[in-house]
């Protein structure tokens, strides 16, 4: 648009008849000034390409004024000034030229920039998806646990409230002369309490417990040992209670039958909790590679790693090295991380082992330690000291033993021995204690021992007597 | 006698030193002169008028004021009856100054601080619409803004005017 323009006005100028001079001049600066603005205003090589031609229409037309144009445009001339309005077109040509190109290698970074940026726009989505699901299992696990916790509250409620209805029943009914009830005694006494239908209840509390144990195997210790202590507290209550209700609530045909279908569903009740328990255990030894026996009670349990730290015991003992050390290592990990610090008050509680039992196997991985320690270097060093110590005390001994004790002379190059000094004196010779222990006034001497010989006393005393005289 | 002397280098002597003293004394009295003088100005000079009707030539230094031009066009000088007014020198020296509206162009002479006027050109009773000044030497060419052009110098216009 701004090159049509320009292509126009300078038509306009340029064929005008009768111009003057001073309207050529203005006419000719004002087509270059209008150049120079759309330099600055050109985004194509198209518009380029444009103003370099217009440039060259420039000459063209004033072309003939040119000499008119080099006085009137002094100390310039008209060839300096389209020189520089070519060059400046041709060099913005070039230049819009390159931004295009590298405007080209630009669009292709950008394409590139725009599919990574969708690959990253779906590697987000992705995220956010697998973000999504994780939160919803999250959610979902959240809601599980809240549905096992909720579930776990409702059991303990229903139990409560059997054992309850069951213990207020005992209560009632304990000393209650069932047989000197008429038979519609029973009955009425049947119907005003049946409305409940208490073995269909305890039936079904232990079938939801049953049910509990085999969906949730990940419960903890506590769990467990609330789950053990129902159990058992439903079956010693169920062991003295039941057959009384039954003799109220069951017929006489069916009533051994559904007592002790209800007291069989007791057991298995129990079973399946001592099972949860031992598979829990077992399940964390099984995790640490500590392959024990097989094991269902707490004296099997017991059993087990009894037999399984005396094997490492004696298998320490015979060859202890760090490979055992590291056995132990993880085996006191799992029993006092796992078993000691979840299980073992539970475990008691029910009676399942016994305090003595934990400070056996206590003991006896205490033992384990000791025998799979290593064996020191340095010991084994000093003890080889100490054999050759000995050898060389004996060989010394035995050369001091082999030497003559008079001998045929002296032997050369050997001190002679010192020959004892005749006694000159008979009185007892008393010795000079070295200097310093000697104290002003007293002194002290070295009389002969008591057990000397008699005949050497006796030569004494004669010497003794003879000098007295 | 007389040819005597005249023979003689005396006489000789005088007349070359009279001769000598009478050039200084024409030169010192201002009588020089340089022939060939060529005052053309190559493109004419379009001026802004100020209110007061004074005019200036920043290219030039000229400056003057219009409005007795202005007079001898409308008989007025209350205001500037036109925004600009278009002056040249020819090769002798003469200004041409018109304006657009002007029915003619004057010819002035300059003087030592001030424009004589040489001579007033009718272009037309009408007034010029657009007028242009070129430079053709020896003719100052003017445009009127039509397809006219007049030859003027600094008496008139030119008879052979196309």
């Amino acid at each position: 648009m701004v090159i049509s323009a320009l292509t126009l006005g300078i038509s306009q100028y340029g064929y005008t008849q009768n111009q003057s001079d001073f309207q050529i001049k203005s006419n000719f600066e004002q087509d270059i000034e209008s150049i120079y603005q759309s330099l600055l205003e050109v985004e194509s090589s198209e518009e380029a390409e444009e103003l370099v031609e217009e440039a060259n229409n420039v000459r063209e037309q004033y072309g003939e004024h040119e000499n008119f144009l080099d006085v009137l445009l002094y100390p310039e001339t008209f060839e300096s000034r389209i020189s520089y309005l070519n060059e400046l077109t041709e060099t913005t040509r070039n230049h819009i030229a390159r931004i295009e190109a590298g405007d080209e290698r630009g669009s292709e970074l950008d394409e590139l920039v725009a599919n990574m940026s969708d690959t990253l726009s779906q590697r987000r989505d992705e995220i956010s998806q697998l973000s999504d699901e994780l939160s919803q299992t999250q959610q979902a696990r959240d809601a599980s646990a809240a549905q096992v916790s909720n579930l776990r509250a409702q059991l303990r409620e229903r139990d409560e409230f059997i054992l309850n209805t069951v213990d207020s029943l005992f209560v009632a009914y304990d000393d209650l002369d069932l047989e000197s009830l008429s038979a519609g005694e029973r009955e009425e006494l049947a119907l005003e309490i049946d409305a409940d239908n208490v073995f269909g209840h305890l039936e079904s509390v232990i079938q939801n417990n049953m049910a509990f144990l085999d969906t949730h195997t990940q419960l903890s210790s506590e769990d467990f040992l609330r789950l053990y202590a129902t159990q058992h507290e439903f079956e010693e209550v169920y062991e003295n209670l039941g057959p009384q209700l039954g003799q109220i609530f069951v017929g006489e045909q069916e009533r051994q039958e559904r007592i002790e279908q209800v007291s069989g569903m007791i057991n298995e009740w129990g079973l399946q909790v001592d099972d949860a328990v031992w598979q829990s255990l077992n399940a964390s030894f099984d995790e640490h590679d500590i392959d024990l026996e097989p094991f269902n009670d707490g004296m099997s349990f017991y059993s087990s790693l009894n037999n399984y730290l005396d094997t490492a015991i004696n298998r320490a003992q015979e060859s202890s090295d760090e490979e055992e050390q590291a056995r132990y290592e993880e085996f006191a990990s799992v029993w006092q991380e796992d078993v000691k610090r979840q299980w073992q008050d539970p475990m008691i509680t029910a009676n399942l082992m016994t305090y003595d039992n934990f400070a056996t196997i206590d003991s006896k991985l205490s033992t384990w330690n000791l025998v799979s320690q290593p064996q020191s270097y340095t010991a084994l060093i000093f003890l080889g000291l100490a054999v050759l110590v000995i050898i060389a005390l004996l060989v010394l001994y035995l050369k001091e033993k082999s030497a003559p004790a008079g001998g045929n002379g002296p032997v050369p190059n050997q001190p002679r021995p010192r020959q004892p000094r005749p006694q000159t004196r008979t009185a007892p010779v008393a010795t000079a204690p070295p200097p310093g222990q000697q104290s002003k006034g007293s002194k002290k001497l070295n009389f002969p021992k008591p057990n000397d010989d008699p005949e050497a006393a006796a030569q004494r005393q004669a010497r003794r007597s003879k000098n007295r005289y | 006698m007389i040819n005597k002397m005249i023979r003689t280098n005396k006489f000789r002597l005088t007349v070359n030193l009279f001769a000598a003293f009478s050039i200084f004394s024409l030169a010192s009295c201002g009588s020089l002169v340089i022939e060939d003088v060529d005052y053309s100005q190559p493109i004419e000079s379009v001026l802004d008028v100020q209110d007061d009707g004074s005019v200036s030539d920043i290219r030039s230094g000229l400056s003057f004021n219009i409005k007795p031009l202005q007079y001898v066009e409308t008989e007025d000088t209350s205001s500037v009856t036109t925004p600009e007014v278009r002056v040249i020198r020819n090769n002798q020296g003469y200004y041409f100054v018109t304006a657009p509206g002007y029915a003619n162009v004057f010819v002035l002479e300059a003087r030592a601080g001030n424009f004589q006027l040489h001579e007033t050109i009718l272009i037309d009773e009408a007034g010029i619409d657009n007028p242009a000044f070129n430079q053709r030497p020896p003719v100052i060419e003017l445009l009127d803004g039509t397809d006219r052009e007049f030859r003027l110098t600094s008496d008139g216009i030119e008879e052979d005017q196309s």
